[in-house]
């Protein structure tokens, strides 16, 4: 079940937010509970005893790593690592591994691949996170497994994030309180994750799929680039929209969940750019692996070595395919060779250069990103430097529609941070109050476009299966 | 602050509520309807299995919601609607020209790229033509050994017909032959299968009127007088003493295509109208009608001249009017749906007609799916795909067959529903559009034997088709085609049972809800 789906928006949530706002306060951590757990199941169906099993573990591994001290502790704390990343390997690198050490008994059927469960990377990392917190002693352990379980599976940040720390909503969890104010910021945040995801993302997908399916039979170069920068503009609508619907449901039950993106494509470094993009993710490669790798305390080469683990760690994360690794290695040279440079103040009129050096590595990073092998991500590169064999067009495939054009204009101007707008003057409250009776219409507005493109997707005629 | 954060709540609140609520309350249309106009089943929500098939399960209930969404058809229609105004085709299979007339590319469904699908630019490989010519020339062999000639006519596509129609981006410098003629050519090179291409003759008239829809496949009544005119010269070649087809027509117009197929696989039919030239043909005394064409049953057609041939003619949807056009050549003749009835060697012996023509259209030509299965069948496995550069599949997805569930006439179908006992149930004046083309479809599940009966007027003529079901489940469907008939439609049905009525075309039915009892009649559709 997605966000942006008719089934969560109309079903789910409705149902959901009229049994949560019922029910008294001590309840509501198990209203959410179920809602989460069903969540999943809807998808997922019997390996939810897969999240329900890393609940139980964690609870019991949090549990023996406070009470415990000195070597006990680290080694509770090793065992609860590694029971964490057997689960996340187990289910999300058997199969590559499989293929890659045993070719032969995959072709021949005898390797039954294994199922990975949605959202496994992310509530491995949250629980790793609690245990690592409460071993280090920058958490306390939680006692009652409900809420243990509630931090692990909560439905809004559960499939695609942001990675939430244990420390940062265990209060909420224990006692939250969900204002008008806060439950409807969350309303208008939750519209401009829906409006990112399906008016922009889902709009971007036609052509950047179209480009990437086409390109190992031959892109024009036009085509390519339209086709990633189409690409660009999907994958982070679609991941901060997907972000942003995660914080705004957050809200809506009381929670404040970390922000994930702050408009990445503004960077001017790549340094700067992982700063701004999935922040979550990369805050918690640098607490609890680079940082304790030695980070860059090891001189350069040192640090070189840390942030290529770092990021190839960080790549097979994101999927396991040598695609990922290789994008993820791409990533952490780009950042070791910009150490030297790092803390330096560049001149003024460099700016935009640098913004097209970042954008320019982004971009061969999202190709990597996006093919489904190394081979179909070099006949995109070629493509991209005109040295492919250019048999299909960006008109010929059809990419270049209106529609596509519209969204990558936005996409673009949303891309960039704005400035806040200027205040009427002291503390005058009516700009803010404008924006928000402004809201009430832009919203519906954003819905029923929404509603519109959902109902869309559901036509599927058969005028010519008709007898 | 707090107004209007709470009207956010109230706004937010009715959003999350109108997409299924209003359904539930009446407020909003009965989505089976537009289900219908889709030509597929409902989605049903199935029982939660708790076990193996949980997936399948999930994405039925989604999809069941799907379908009964609030206002689902106003919100694809508006949807599509704002796309083609921006000149995108909500669809890969249907492409829109610069003026608004729509295209149909079959091959896109499967795969192919879009320059692949439409007639002006597919290019065979050789392997496909070699099989299509062996397969016409055996059935050419066949008849003659029988005495009985054999004879292709190619009906080409609207695209080949007004290739300056279509998008810019299928436009090709070095156009190459249509399909229907590399087909002829093929033909005429390697079989002694006689074979037409009325691919010249329709481009030459395009100056006489509109020879296509603009908003479907089919050729308009005038294109299908065009078409007569030349097969009739054709068919004269061999048989002298066949008349002309009379050049004095008169002119007249239709308002609205038969079908709107385009329009449908937009979900637009309600928004489009077009007026096309209608023709009639004056001084062509028509045929009496001796079997009227139902279902998959043929129309058969007979004249006094018994010195003329007899035709079994097989084709599919672009003939029903061509068939009244062309049966006074024949002494005899007979209209089939070669779509639902292959090649039977057995039935055509039976009959024993002069001359068996079949009728291509140029889109099935390109995969001759149903009509000459042994190179369907071929195309199906890909024999053919390595053979040609612009036969190269792509990955861009083709439109998903898989999706949903083929509305099967026979097996399914409500829209009325009700029950009697003992009763006899009168349904007069059905109304349909002005041509057009719709299935009458009644399914039975009784304790006792059922009969019945419509009947209507076509060309004058008053037709009556009965059928009589023992008792059990049973079903019986009319197609009833309004372009040749003057109805109105009177449905009688004797018996005892529920049923269901069914038909594409909501509006041509009363809405009829319950139990009927005893002797009903239903008032006559205003």
């Amino acid at each position: 079940m997605v966000f942006s789906s008719p089934i969560f928006l109309f079903l789910f949530l409705p149902a959901l937010l009229a049994a949560y706002f019922a029910s008294p306060r001590p309840a509501r951590n198990a209203v959410l509970l179920v809602a989460s757990l069903l969540f999943y199941a809807w998808g997922e169906g019997p390996y939810t005893a897969v999240m329900l099993g890393s609940i139980a573990i964690n609870y019991v591994f949090g549990r023996a790593i406070s009470r415990a001290g000195g070597v006990a502790r680290r080694r509770w704390t090793v065992a609860a690592v590694a029971a964490n990343l057997a689960l996340l390997g187990w289910f999300k690198y058997a199969n590559l591994a499989a293929e890659t050490w045993f070719p032969a008994a995959v072709a021949a059927g005898r390797w039954k691949p294994v199922h990975l469960p949605i959202g496994i990377s992310f509530f491995t990392f949250q629980a790793l996170s609690y245990v690592l917190d409460v071993a280090a002693g920058r958490a306390r352990v939680e006692r009652n497994p409900l809420r243990l379980g509630l931090y692990i599976s909560l439905f809004p940040q559960l499939i695609a994030g942001p990675i939430v720390r244990w420390g940062e909503i265990a209060s909420a969890i224990q006692r939250r309180r969900e204002t008008l104010a806060a439950t409807a910021a969350g309303i208008r945040r939750f519209t401009i994750g829906l409006a990112k995801k399906v008016l922009i993302a889902n709009v971007l997908a036609e052509p950047a799929d179209a480009a990437f399916g086409a390109a190992s039979a031959g892109l024009e170069q036009s085509a390519a680039w339209w086709g990633l920068a189409c690409y660009a503009g999907q994958i982070y609508f679609d991941f901060s929209g997907y972000s942003d619907m995660a914080i705004g449901l957050g809200r809506l039950f009381g929670f404040e969940f970390p922000e994930n993106f702050r408009h990445p494509y503004a960077a001017r470094s790549m340094t700067e750019f992982w700063r701004r993009w999935h922040i979550t993710l990369s805050t918690w490669f640098r607490d609890y692996l680079y940082i304790p790798l030695g980070g860059n305390r090891g001189g350069p080469l040192r640090t070189a070595r840390n942030l290529a683990i770092v990021f190839a760690l960080c790549g097979l994360w994101h999927g396991a395919a040598w695609t990922f690794l290789v994008w993820g290695l791409w990533h952490g040279a780009l950042l070791a060779l910009e150490r030297p440079w790092r803390g330096r103040r560049a001149p003024a009129w460099t700016a935009p250069f640098r913004h097209l050096y970042v954008l320019l590595a982004v971009g061969v990073g999202w190709v990597l990103f996006r093919s489904a092998e190394l081979a179909s991500a070099l006949a995109y590169l070629r493509a991209l430097i005109g040295m492919g064999p250019g048999v299909s067009g960006a008109r010929e495939l059809g990419l270049i529609t209106p529609p596509a054009i519209l969204a990558l204009m936005v996409a673009a101007i949303a891309s960039v941070p704005s400035r806040r707008p200027p205040t009427m003057g002291g503390r005058s409250p009516v700009p803010a109050m404008m924006g928000r009776w402004l809201s009430v219409p832009a919203c519906v507005a954003v819905w029923v476009l929404c509603w519109v493109r959902l109902a869309a997707g559901t036509h599927n005629p058969f005028i010519y299966f008709r007898f | 602050m707090r107004v209007a954060d709470a009207a956010l709540w109230l706004a937010f609140a009715s959003f999350l509520l109108a997409g299924w609520l209003p359904v539930r309350l009446g407020w909003a249309p009965d989505p089976a309807a537009a289900a219908l106009r889709e030509h597929r089943r409902l989605h049903e929500c199935p029982a939660a299995p708790w076990g193996a098939g949980w997936t399948n399960w999930t994405r039925e209930v989604e999809l069941a919601l799907h379908d009964r969404l609030a206002w689902r058809p106003q919100l694809i229609a508006a949807h599509h609607r704002a796309l083609l105004a921006m000149g995108v085709s909500p669809r890969p299979d249907v492409f829109v020209g610069p003026d608004g007339t729509l295209f149909y590319d079959e091959l896109r469904r499967r795969g192919y790229r879009p320059a692949d699908g439409y007639g002006a630019t597919f290019a065979f490989p050789e392997p496909q033509l070699r099989l299509i010519a062996r397969v016409l020339e055996e059935r050419r062999h066949w008849l003659e050994t029988h005495g009985i000639e054999y004879r292709v006519v190619l009906i080409p596509d609207k695209q080949s017909v007004y290739p300056d129609r279509l998008p810019p981006e299928l436009a090709v410098g070095a156009q190459p032959r249509s399909a229907a003629a590399q087909v002829v050519d093929a033909l005429r090179r390697w079989t002694r299968v006689e074979a037409l291409d009325l691919t010249p003759a329709l481009r030459a008239a395009r100056g006489l009127g509109e020879l296509y829809y603009r908003y479907d496949t089919h050729w308009t009544p005038l294109g299908v007088a065009v078409g007569a005119a030349a097969i009739t010269d054709w068919l004269r070649e061999r048989w002298p003493h066949l008349p002309p087809l009379p050049t004095a027509w008169t002119w007249g117009e239709q308002v609205g295509p038969p079908y709107l197929d385009l329009a449908r696989l937009l979900g637009l039919e309600a928004w489009y109208r077009e007026t096309v030239p209608s023709v009639g043909i004056e001084n062509w005394p028509p045929a009496r009608v001796v079997r009227a064409g139902t279902g998959t049953d043929p129309i058969e057609f007979t004249t006094d001249h018994a010195d003329r041939p007899s035709a079994w003619v097989l084709h599919d949807s672009f003939t029903g009017l061509l068939a009244h056009h062309l049966a006074p050549l024949f002494h005899r003749s007979r209209f089939q749906w070669h779509t639902r009835a292959s090649f039977r060697p057995a039935d055509i012996l039976a009959w024993r007609p002069t001359v068996v023509m079949e009728l291509f259209v140029e889109r099935h030509a390109n995969l001759w799916r149903g009509n000459v299965p042994e190179v369907a069948a071929a195309s199906e496995q890909g024999a053919f795909d390595a053979s040609d550069r612009r036969l190269v599949f792509v990955s861009s997805p083709p439109v998903a067959e898989e999706e949903g569930t083929r509305l099967d006439p026979l097996a399914d179908g409500w829209l009325v529903q009700g029950g009697m006992q003992g009763a006899t149930l009168r349904l007069a004046g059905l109304r349909l559009e002005p041509n057009a083309d719709a299935i009458l479809r009644i399914a039975w599940d009784s304790p006792t034997p059922i009969r019945v009966e419509i009947s209507w007027r076509r060309a004058g003529r008053p037709i009556r088709l009965t059928a009589s079901f023992d008792a059990g489940r049973s079903a019986w469907w009319v197609r009833l085609s309004a372009p040749h008939d003057d109805g109105p439609y009177r449905l009688r049905v004797t018996g005892s049972g529920s049923f269901t009525l069914f038909t594409p075309e909501a509006r041509a039915v009363p809405r009829w809800e319950g139990s009927v009892a005893g002797e009903p009649t239903l008032p006559e559709v205003p």
